[in-house]
């Protein structure tokens, strides 16, 4: 558990760094910018406490927020998600694998792509309506969650790939 | 009491989530002046439409109250009309004080005024004339300028008894030294013998600086006006054959088809100036 704690702990930092400092300068064909922080509300381990997981994932977009100066923004976004977090997780994991575990491309293999690409649109969809917050130019912000969610599941993919062949070797 | 806490307690995710997003969208409204704008914006647009039909509605009700209101506000009006224009024309008999002269009331000091009536006009052939109800017996002379209240009009050319004729702007004889208002370069004013409404300034030196609407005004260079009386405004400019000139085309101030009451000047030291001017000319053969 205090392992689990520290690498969580750990994930959240480097994602917040790689987040403000890297992601946010990208702005890929002028609409595309993936947000790949919510990567750290996938990453929580299943079964974890509901209360945690919408409290961790407000921390989350207010940590965000407060670099980007846009208050409240993500952090609703963030909140929204990490709270049907468990919802989606019903939707796509047997019953049997509810123990206390992380999520991992190379655990779950498709499920885990499903319920990935799910958070990850939620979290846009959410996300760039409140912030675009009209109707107008509803055709530009739908594309830039489609191009920002691919973006965003492609760096996951990315990611998750590693990570499982590092446990292989 | 206990269902209620009990149902607190199944759903307290669901509140805490809730809580949690009302933070989040508090912050926003507050935070982010571009949403904050939106949301301000939209809510006055449909507070203000509501209230715009209510006042259309209202102001139906009213309609008879401010019916009487703008009568009675009518009425009073009319009256003060009536006491002003009988009191301009005391003021017109008797008056010494005339408008385009309140600029330049120490040169205007110069001059006598004689007030006449305009008993004949014309505006339609080339050479026009006015006739006035003023003639040598009221000390009327030849050569003498007339303004109205708006402006110039011209110069006494004959006189009789009772009479006198007067050569308007509108006389292809006539020729009145001008400038613009604020600078010191003569032009001369000529009528090109169409339009009653406009004047040319010809021979305006192309480096001078004029602009559209600026005032034309006597130069005072003449003895028949005073220096400053206003003449008309600029409306375009044309270019002459010869390259360093333009003419400037004047609207004139005065409406010549409407005139009643006009002023004529008496220079009292004009017949002193024209003597001297006549007497330099004289040694000069």
């Amino acid at each position: 558990m205090a392992s689990n704690f520290l690498k969580l702990s750990l994930l959240f930092v480097i994602l917040v760094l790689l987040q403000v400092l890297v992601l946010n300068q990208i702005s890929f064909l002028g609409y595309a910018t993936p947000f790949l922080y919510i990567y750290f509300i996938i990453k929580l381990p299943i079964g974890i406490n509901r209360y945690y997981a919408t409290l961790l994932g407000f921390i989350m977009g207010f940590t965000i927020d407060v670099f980007c100066n846009t208050p409240g923004v993500n952090a609703a976004a963030t909140t929204f998600v990490a709270f049907f977090a468990q919802s989606i997780q019903n939707l796509f994991f047997q019953r049997e694998d509810h123990d206390s575990f992380v999520p991992s491309l190379s655990l779950l293999n498709l499920d885990f792509a499903k319920y990935m690409v799910t958070m990850v649109l939620l979290h846009h969809v959410a996300l760039l309506l409140i912030e675009s917050f009209s109707y107008q130019n509803i055709d530009i912000v739908l594309l830039r969650i489609v191009l920002s969610s691919a973006l965003t599941c492609i760096l996951i993919l990315a990611i998750e790939g590693f990570s499982s062949k590092k446990k292989i070797v | 009491m206990r269902n209620l806490i009990a149902f607190l307690i199944k759903n307290g995710a669901w509140f805490f989530f809730i809580f949690l997003e009302i933070i989040c969208f508090y912050f926003i409204f507050q935070g982010n002046s571009y949403q904050r704008s939106i949301y301000l914006n939209s809510s006055n647009e449909i507070v203000g439409r509501v209230y715009s039909i209510s006042g259309t509605v209202r102001s139906y009700f009213g309609l008879k109250t401010d019916n009487e209101e703008l009568l009675a506000q009518n009425s009073e009006l009319q009256k003060k009309v009536w006491a002003m224009e009988k009191y301009i024309t005391t003021l017109q008999s008797d008056s010494v004080k005339i408008n385009p002269f309140v600029a330049d009331s120490l040169r205007s000091y110069d001059y006598d005024v004689i007030v006449a009536h305009v008993e004949n006009n014309s505006v339609n052939k080339i050479d026009n004339t006015i006739t006035v109800n003023k003639g040598s017996n009221h000390g009327v002379k030849p050569e003498m300028g007339v303004v109205s209240p708006l402006g110039v009009i011209g110069i006494v050319v004959k006189v009789s008894p009772n009479y006198s004729i007067v050569q308007p702007i509108l006389n292809s004889k006539n020729k009145l030294s001008c400038k613009i208002k604020g600078t010191n370069n003569p032009g001369t004013l000529v009528w090109e013998g169409n339009d009653y409404r406009y004047a040319n300034l010809n021979g305006f030196p192309r480096h001078e600086k004029w602009q559209k609407g600026d005032t034309i005004v006597t130069s005072g260079f003449s003895s028949f006006f005073p220096e400053g009386v206003i003449i008309g405004k600029i409306e375009k400019a044309y270019k002459e054959s010869d390259d360093n000139f333009i003419s400037l085309r004047v609207r004139l101030a005065t409406d010549f088809s409407s005139l009643s009451n006009v002023f004529i000047l008496d220079n009292k030291k004009g017949q002193e100036r024209l003597e001297l001017e006549k007497s330099m000319n004289a040694n000069d053969r």
